[in-house]
């Protein structure tokens, strides 16, 4: 019986109006995407290949001697693009795709009475990647900037916004329609249970909303991968059909809210008004709203007040050390007292500022997720974060990029200090010229940084919401089930 | 007879539980962005307050000429509550150096705001408005015709001596009647709480611009329940009229507003080669400037290419030699302040004067030069794609009434555009007061043993938000675009509505 009444929902859909414009509308919208995403992921992955090239290069000419490259670093480090940009693209213009692991080469004046030297910076990171310090307050790639406002137009806006729309299209009269036309009392006098009607209605528009959502992302894949442009490998048809996955419960939500809704009201135009305003709260108000509180709920140091900080305990550092130094640092081996704590200084001065910019930067991550923990009370924001989770953008994919570089500066420093131990020319006191090698060093032996996208860390940052989304779908589930069991038919 | 059809129209939407419903919906939304809206205002205010504060003592500690570069910072607009447009995105803070003409990118964010959250997330009164009123308007239009001839009523309607065009236009009163007031509750929700909250300082303009926002939402709202009569009067069926005018509206309100930026975003490069040929020619004039220096201290007749002239003595400086970004140009902005100067050294300050009497007008000359450069490539390149953006925008009333609202704000691009012409005014004003004072061949360009320099005299930064009148003249053009769609939606209603048989 069961089969019936999805046949006949289904074929009630599929002719539909309102079927054929909302399926045209996906199908069209999936195609621009793919063919728009094709150009745009051609682009960043030739920029990122030229950058990373250029990186290399820098970190080549460095080689020559172990102490320039303890001064300059690795230089800059460079986000991979991720090939699945064109499921969730998760503003990945408006991050910046590099921390900087190089040097401002700034220097800091010992003086003694009949003696002076002149401490240089060593390397460090910072992100956001700006040589200096003071231009911290940039947080966002400054061409962007005067761009109106929007939304990328990928396969989460097609699911957060047009499948939920979809969803309410074709259920909100879904019970209470044929409350008004009497063929539900009509329907129920056959020895159907209740629960049979429901779950018939329910499949019957979610596959007359699948099926053209699967369409347009077969159509869509087809394209891109013809294009050649993405090489699709085993994990990421797993991610792809994660994301489908995702979108269909997503929708399924919808459909039940909507069939809910209708189950209460003898109407169908109150019900349709009531799923237009809960769908345009939820969907679209709600996370605006929510997101927009972040920066309340979680406070901030101003750039300001971070420059303060930073020069403040900067200087204390030096105060410091610069009272043990008694004499300036030579080159004498073994070090000697003084160029073991100009060195001990410098390292100590590099850690310091790494561990400034780490703190801005995850005060300023707080705020961001306290933004995105509110806004997950609306579906639409979870179904953004967890695309984005799965297709490896956005911020989960961002701060493992940056915990990434956080490793690698860790293999390059242990690097650099193996090094200079095997030069028995040297004090072993890395981080001042004096007390390092000066041989050249082989570029290959130098680790490279390569950023990896890691489908376990992508992965786990997508399971809290797609469990969150399943909570949802069960609740109001049973709601419906419930609700219709009660509602009377008149 | 058109007074019966009205109030029978009027009565027949305030009773409606969908009336209801979006009126509490709006006024709750209303409220909520209020909250969020005015206490981010306030936290921007105490933020430039502060900074303001800071910089004019940072000024007042100025001690040579040479030093003399002002931070000057852009206030929170309070008309931000209504639309916050890019009011909070763009930099608040800008150092005026006079080697350098600045423009958007070089201000910088004295606000502990969130530019990232500010990005993705927008909450104010015109997108409420924008989302939820335009919803209520399809909904009272889509079986505004359709329904009646389905159910009946419109035959008989007709039936009395009644005109065509006075049933349309008695819909149409009755239900902008409906429309109007839950939009002038929410904006005297809106003034009430703006107003006792005594931190907001409102001028009398600003009443006349929330009036202009009033009118545009208006205006706005009428397109939408025209475009749901249209479809009303067209379509046979009152379910056809309610999915068409509810995928028009999905279209219109959300889909294509982003669609058409994001393809704009993507196909056009805000890089191209305009910017690199630009950075060329500043790099020239840099090294004109760098050469001319090194030509004068090679001919001076005085031994050593130094620019301090073996002067001894106690010597403060600042070397800003930024050049970052694509299209950040400095000349390389060099300040000095000696606090003593060697009683030795007394016999070769008049070299330094003149040097710096040769040297520093051409500094001037060679920043206006890189400012006449780099402004029209910024303005090819980066200001284009947003104005391209901007136009593609107009193609749905939504994103129309978004830019309109913006215009009569003042947070729209050229609202936050005037503040940096005004800094570039200030520049000005900045360069003409040392040739006043005659700074740059006076010692206490670069010294000030003999005493620190006197800034009370010098001409203060006052932003004026543009007047009312630059504002209305920014709307307008969206504002008769709108008008022009009502009239031509309504025309065409018209049409098929008298030539319908019922």
């Amino acid at each position: 019986m069961i089969l019936h009444i999805v046949k006949r929902e289904l074929y009630d859909h599929l002719s539909s109006l309102r079927f054929a414009l909302t399926a045209l509308l996906i199908l069209i919208l999936m195609i621009v995407n793919a063919v728009t995403s094709i150009g745009a992921y051609k682009q960043r992955m030739s920029q990122y290949g030229k950058r990373v090239r250029g990186s290399y290069n820098r970190l080549n000419t460095r080689c020559d001697n172990l102490y320039v490259l303890v001064q300059k670093g690795p230089g800059d480090l460079h986000k991979k693009p991720s090939s699945l940009a064109f499921c969730a693209d998760g503003g990945e213009d408006l991050l910046f795709g590099r921390v900087n692991g190089g040097s401002a080469s700034r220097t800091r004046d010992w003086r003694d009475e009949d003696a002076s030297y002149e401490f240089r910076e060593i390397w460090r990171l910072a992100y956001p990647p700006h040589l200096d310090i003071m231009f911290i307050a940039e947080q966002i790639p400054k061409e962007r900037s005067i761009m109106p406002k929007y939304i990328k137009i990928d396969w989460g806006f097609v699911t957060a916004v047009l499948l939920s729309f979809m969803g309410i299209l074709f259920t909100f009269d879904a019970i209470s329609g044929e409350q008004e036309r009497g063929t539900l009392r009509l329907m129920l006098s056959n020895s159907i249970s209740r629960n049979t009607v429901i779950c018939g209605k329910f499949l019957g528009a979610f596959f007359s909303i699948a099926i053209p959502f699967l369409i347009g992302v077969i159509v869509s894949l087809s394209i891109i991968y013809l294009s050649e442009a993405v090489q699709f490998n085993s994990s990421h048809w797993m991610r792809l059909g994660a994301i489908v996955c995702v979108a269909l419960i997503y929708t399924s939500i919808f459909l039940f809210l909507g069939l809910l809704i209708s189950s209460r009201f003898k109407e169908s135009s109150v019900s349709l008004a009531i799923l237009l305003l809960i769908w345009t709260v939820w969907v679209v108000l709600m996370p605006n709203a929510l997101g927009s509180l972040g920066n309340r709920l979680q406070s901030r140091p101003t750039a300001k007040e971070f420059m303060t900080q930073a020069r403040d305990s900067r200087e204390d550092l030096q105060t410091r050390y610069f009272a043990r130094i008694k004499e300036p640092p030579r080159r004498e081996i073994p070090a000697t007292i003084a160029t073991a704590l100009g060195a001990e200084y410098i390292n100590k001065d590099a850690e310091l500022r790494d561990r400034l910019h780490a703190g801005y930067l995850s005060a300023e991550i707080r705020q961001i997720q306290a933004a995105r923990s509110l806004t997950r009370i609306s579906p639409a924001a979870i179904v953004q974060y967890a695309f984005e989770g799965l297709a490896g953008t956005g911020l989960p994919r961002h701060l493992d990029f940056i915990s990434q570089t956080r490793q690698y500066a860790k293999q390059f420093r242990q690097f650099l200090i193996d090094t200079d131990r095997a030069d028995p020319a040297s004090p072993h006191a890395v981080g001042i010229p004096e007390g390092t090698s000066q041989k050249p060093v082989n570029f290959d032996a130098v680790p490279k940084f390569e950023d990896q996208h890691r489908f376990r860390a992508d992965f786990n940052a997508a399971i809290m919401d797609i469990l969150l989304l399943v909570l949802f779908l069960l609740v109001l589930f049973v709601g419906t089930l419930l609700s219709f069991l009660r509602t009377e038919i008149g | 007879m058109f007074w019966v059809l009205l109030r029978r129209e009027i009565l027949g939407h305030l009773i409606t539980f969908r009336f209801a419903i979006t009126v509490i919906t709006c006024l709750l939304l209303v409220a909520t962005t209020l909250f969020i809206r005015i206490n981010d205002y306030e936290q921007r205010l105490a933020g430039y307050n502060a900074a303001r504060d800071v910089h004019r003592d940072e000024l007042l500690a100025t001690r040579t000429y040479s030093f003399l570069m002002p931070k000057i910072d852009r206030p929170p607009n309070p008309l931000s509550i209504f639309n916050a447009g890019m009011d909070s995105r763009i930099g608040n803070t800008l150092r005026t150096y006079y080697t350098h003409v600045p423009v958007l990118w070089d201000a910088h964010s004295h606000s502990s705001g969130n530019l990232f959250i500010d990005h993705f997330y927008r909450i104010d009164l015109v997108f409420v408005f924008q989302f939820v009123l335009s919803l209520l308007a399809l909904l009272f239009a889509y079986d505004a015709i359709a329904g009646e001839r389905e159910s009946g009523t419109m035959r008989l309607t007709l039936s009395h001596p009644v005109r065509r065009g006075s049933i349309l236009g008695a819909k149409y009163v009755a239900a902008m009647t409906c429309l109007i007031l839950p939009l002038i509750i929410s904006f005297i929700i809106a003034l009430i709480w703006i107003i006792s909250t005594g931190s907001i300082v409102l001028s009398g303009n600003d009443f006349l611009r929330i009036a202009g926002i009033l009118l545009t939402s208006i205006i706005y709202l009428s397109a939408i329940y025209l475009i749901g009569l249209l479809i009303s009067a067209w379509a046979h069926r009152t379910a056809t009229a309610l999915m068409l005018s509810l995928f028009i509206w999905v279209v219109l309100v959300l889909v294509y507003p982003s669609f058409s930026v994001s393809m704009v975003d993507q196909l056009t490069n805000p890089v191209g080669s305009r910017i690199y040929s630009s950075e060329k020619a500043i790099q020239q004039i840099l090294q004109t400037v760098e050469d001319e220096g090194q030509k004068y201290l090679m001919n001076d007749g005085f031994e050593g290419e130094s620019e301090h002239f073996n002067v001894r003595g106690n010597r403060n400086g600042l070397h800003v030699g930024l050049s970052h970004g694509s299209t950040a140009a400095h000349i390389k902005f060099r300040a000095y302040d000696w606090r003593a100067i060697h009683p030795e050294s007394e016999k070769r300050i008049p070299l330094v004067i003149r040097y710096h009497q040769f040297l520093t007008p051409l500094k001037f000359q060679a920043a206006e030069k890189i400012g006449l450069e780099r402004l029209p490539a910024l303005e090819q390149t980066r200001f284009r794609r947003a104005k391209i953006a901007r136009n593609l925008l107009r193609l749905s009333p939504a994103a129309m009434y978004n830019i309109a609202t913006q215009a009569w704000t003042g947070t729209d691009l050229y609202g936050v555009e005037d503040f940096f012409e005004a800094a570039r005014q200030y520049r000005r004003t900045l360069v003409n007061y040392f040739y006043d004072e005659d700074a740059f061949s006076s010692r206490q360009w670069f010294a000030s043993d003999k005493g620190v320099i006197d800034v009370d005299d010098l001409p203060r930064f006052v932003y004026q938000r543009a007047d009312l009148r630059t504002n209305t003249s920014r709307a307008l053009p969206d504002l008769q675009i709108l008008l022009l769609l009502n009239v031509a939606l309504f025309l065409v209603t018209f049409a098929i509505f008298v030539r319908q048989e019922i």
